[in-house]
């Protein structure tokens, strides 16, 4: 199946909304444990962003190929690295640009391999 | 916050749950009957359903015990589970094209896991 221009660019937005309703998940993990699972509205709102991405690669691949969507999918690992960041004043390095590199190298090897 | 072991391991447990919810999911939409009763009585869906939902709560407790930068690529384990699935039930042969993106996914949480330790 060729892949419409408008999949590849639909998944590569909502690889970038998904990654930031991860950060969001991340700021509403801090509310609850094990012991409390109470709703707030970073968890409504980032679980409501992250669902409605994956909602658009569900259509995103009825026009486009695996081989070519899986790979923008991951893109996502690397704009949650950036985001966590200036979002969650985490600390990235060379290491863990460098597996973010290869984790989209494995990814893109396991998607054109069919 | 170092990220803490048990995160690592409840996140990696996600990926395998949510790559069964998947299987069960792929089941019962293969015996998919589009109708209200068809769909109320898709047992596989509904398993499929409460997997993705307890794996996503567990993901979200998880994040607690770490940085997200960290935490989240361990989610690529998904692929790999896909991967397998794929070789093993659907019969698609696993390349050493695969098998290499496979070692590279590793690698690369891995190689993440040792950027994490560093302070």
């Amino acid at each position: 199946m060729k892949t419409h221009i408008l999949s590849i660019i639909a998944t590569l937005i909502g690889s970038f909304i998904g990654a930031y309703g991860a950060i969001l998940l991340k700021k509403a993990s801090s509310k609850i444990s094990f012991r409390k699972l109470r709703f707030n509205t970073h968890l409504i709102i980032g679980a409501g962003i992250y669902g409605f991405s994956t909602i658009v690669f569900i259509i995103a691949l009825k026009f486009g190929d695996l081989s070519i969507l899986y790979p923008l999918v991951a893109t996502t690992y690397a704009w949650i690295a950036l985001f966590s960041i200036y979002f969650l004043k985490e600390h990235m390095n060379l290491m863990k640009w460098l597996g973010i590199l290869a984790i989209l190298v494995g990814v893109t090897m396991i998607s054109v391999a069919a | 916050m170092r990220t803490q072991r048990w995160a690592i391991l409840l996140v990696a447990f996600c990926t395998l749950l949510t790559a069964a919810g998947q299987l069960f999911y792929k089941l019962g939409a293969n015996s998919l009957v589009f109708t209200p009763v068809g769909l109320i009585t898709n047992y596989f869906l509904w398993i499929g359903g409460i997997i993705y939902i307890i794996s996503a709560a567990l993901f979200i407790v998880a994040l607690r015990g770490g940085d997200l930068s960290v935490l989240y690529p361990i989610v690529a384990l998904s692929f790999i589970w896909v991967t397998l699935l794929s070789g093993s039930i659907l019969k698609e042969p696993i390349t050493n094209l695969k098998i290499g993106g496979i070692v590279f996914i590793i690698g690369g949480i891995w190689l993440i896991g040792l950027g994490s330790r560093e302070k």
